[in-house]
């Protein structure tokens, strides 16, 4: 175990069969820190989420989870990360509460045939009042709740785990600016806290001020370092291969792309 | 009234029905999460074929005394093990191209098993119809080691299976092992299609271990009253089914398929209020 160092990212390739998802990405990241991965759409984002939980195969180069090589340590690695997938990849027709996500998870980690104790519903609780779920939400079913109370619901899925590294794949695409900035800033309460935390998303504006490194990516990685330095125009044109403005005010920094999520 | 439950074959008829309704609450309450209900048409089709392959075998005396149940066990599960091993490397969509496709050659063996077989037809048949009334102490006790290794495992690993209905790839990154759980539904599910086979026959599998699910699916309010809902489902459909066909003299299967279809409307009605 290295405590300093969340993920480092050796020389990754990965192939789909014949095709070349990523292309010699490196890149490390330190404990804990928030880190943001943008890219167009097919960049290979997820790809490159998955390969560090090791959920798809890497033909080429290392990678380590604080300081665990993943291809050695797979289940220690996924007990220290805690992973919120795109929300899209989540069926919706089963009749689970909001609150039964969360214990689902909790109970399905403790093992079979456990019942729930008061402490497994203390800490449901508390995962839920942690990402301002309203208390109205909790009892009703997954797919009756908004895409933001969705979100919500699945990073107290991730988070009841007690996770050291948190990763979430576009938990922003459909939810509105003010839930973004409710999301960021609990996120950010949970660096301070000792959590390391990666981020897919499409538009960095709303939560720049939050973010310690961007990383773009367009099958190859573009760049990777502080968000200023990272989002330059010429940086951003050649990701998105299109031309991209950046206004810069102060700290903060705003790259305007036409690419958006529906 | 006594004289009816004094009679044997009526006494199994019912015990039957009880049983078929927890594996209905159990294994079609999974599918439905799932999503993968057609699966079960699927093997009922080919656990079919396999039954008639097997009455051929006999027949000829290539393998006499060959037992019908055991074709369909093996023909069954062989579906289901394809089935889930291709659309554990393939993508939703192709994986109903394969499902679809296996349905037709296993549809295609079994009437070709069938038209080879003339005289011995009839015990084909029986398994298309199925008879709850006909069924032997052999069937009873296999349809009941079947049914309760069936609930205890779901019973055992019900979370699991939830979770990784729900979230697969959330399952894989929490370490779970989901191709294990997944190989052990399919294989809970092939053997309770193929119990259920001479009780309700081929035809009616799909909707005696389905629609009570579905129907139980539309109205619950989280997964533990699916699985109360659908067990009581199940049950007022197949005893219902069976007291009609003592009274009209027509098929149990049949009449409990009715039942349990008119429930579904009548859940799907009160999910749209
Ligand atoms: N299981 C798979 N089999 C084959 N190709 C795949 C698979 N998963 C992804 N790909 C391909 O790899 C490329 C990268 O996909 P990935 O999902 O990582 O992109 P992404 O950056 O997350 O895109 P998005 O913004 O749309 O979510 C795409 O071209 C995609 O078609
Ligand atoms: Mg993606």
């Amino acid at each position: 175990m290295n405590e300093k160092l969340a993920v480092m990212v050796n020389n990754l390739h990965v192939k789909y069969n014949d095709y070349l998802a990523l292309e010699n990405v490196s890149f490390s990241v330190p404990h804990p820190s928030i880190t943001v991965i943008m890219g167009p759409n097919g960049a290979g984002k997820t790809t490159l989420v998955k390969s560090i939980l090791h959920l798809v195969d890497f033909y080429k180069g290392d990678i380590f989870v604080f300081g665990l090589n993943v291809r050695e340590h797979e289940k220690k690695i996924r007990n220290l990360i805690g992973y919120v997938p795109q929300r899209e990849k989540v069926t919706e027709h089963i009749p689970l509460r909001a609150r039964d996500v969360v214990l689902l998870a909790k109970m399905v980690k403790t093992g079979p045939l456990s019942i729930p104790t008061k402490r497994d519903m203390l800490e449901v609780k508390d995962a839920l009042e942690k990402v301002l779920l309203p208390k109205s939400a909790w009892n009703k079913r997954f797919n009756e709740l908004s895409g933001g109370q969705k979100q919500k619901v699945l990073i107290a899925r991730a988070i009841v785990l007690k996770p050291k590294l948190l990763i979430l794949d576009e938990p922003f695409s459909g939810v509105d600016t003010v839930s973004q900035r409710e999301i960021m800033s609990f996120l950010s309460s949970l660096k301070k806290k000792g959590i390391s935390i990666i981020i897919v998303a499409h538009d960095i504006n709303p939560i720049v001020e939050h973010v310690d490194y961007v990383l773009l990516l367009n099958k190859k990685m573009i760049a990777f370092g502080k968000p200023r330095s990272v989002l330059t125009e010429e940086n951003l044109s050649r990701a998105y291969g299109i031309k991209v403005h950046v206004i810069v005010r102060g700290e903060a920094c705003y790259a305007i792309i036409g690419d958006r999520h529906a | 009234m006594l004289e009816i439950l004094s009679n044997p074959f009526i006494m199994r008829a019912i015990i039957a029905v009880i049983l078929i309704a927890f594996v209905s609450s159990s294994i079609g309450s999974l599918t439905i999460f799932r999503g993968q209900s057609f699966l079960v048409a699927g093997i009922a089709h080919g656990a079919l074929a396999g039954a008639a392959l097997a009455i051929f075998l006999d027949y000829y005396g290539i393998i006499p005394g060959m037992n019908p149940i055991l074709g369909a066990a093996l023909f069954g599960l062989a579906m289901a093990l394809g089935i889930g091993y291709f659309s554990s490397r393939d993508s939703r969509e192709k994986i109903d191209i394969i499902i679809g496709i296996s349905f037709a050659l296993a549809m295609s063996l079994a009437i070709l098993f069938i038209s080879m077989i003339r005289e011995y037809a009839v015990q084909a048949w029986g398994l298309i119809m199925g008879d709850l009334l006909l069924l032997t102490s052999v069937d009873l006790v296999l349809l009941i080691i079947i049914s309760s290794v069936t609930v205890f495992l779901v019973t055992l690993f019900y979370r699991e299976f939830v979770f990784i209905s729900f979230d697969e790839e959330g399952a894989y990154a929490l370490g779970l092992r989901v191709m294990l759980y997944n190989y052990l539904l399919l294989v809970l599910t092939a053997l309770s299609v193929v119990v259920l086979l001479k009780g309700v026959g081929a035809i009616l599998v799909y909707v005696m271990l389905i629609i009570p699910a579905a129907a139980a699916n539309n109205i619950a309010s989280n997964t533990s009253n699916v699985m109360i809902l659908s067990l009581v489902f199940a049950l007022i459909s197949g005893l219902l089914g069976l007291a009609v066909s003592l009274v009209l003299n027509v098929a149990p299967s049949a009449i409990a398929g009715l039942i349990a279809t008119i429930i579904y409307i009548i859940t799907l009605a009160a999910r749209r209020r």
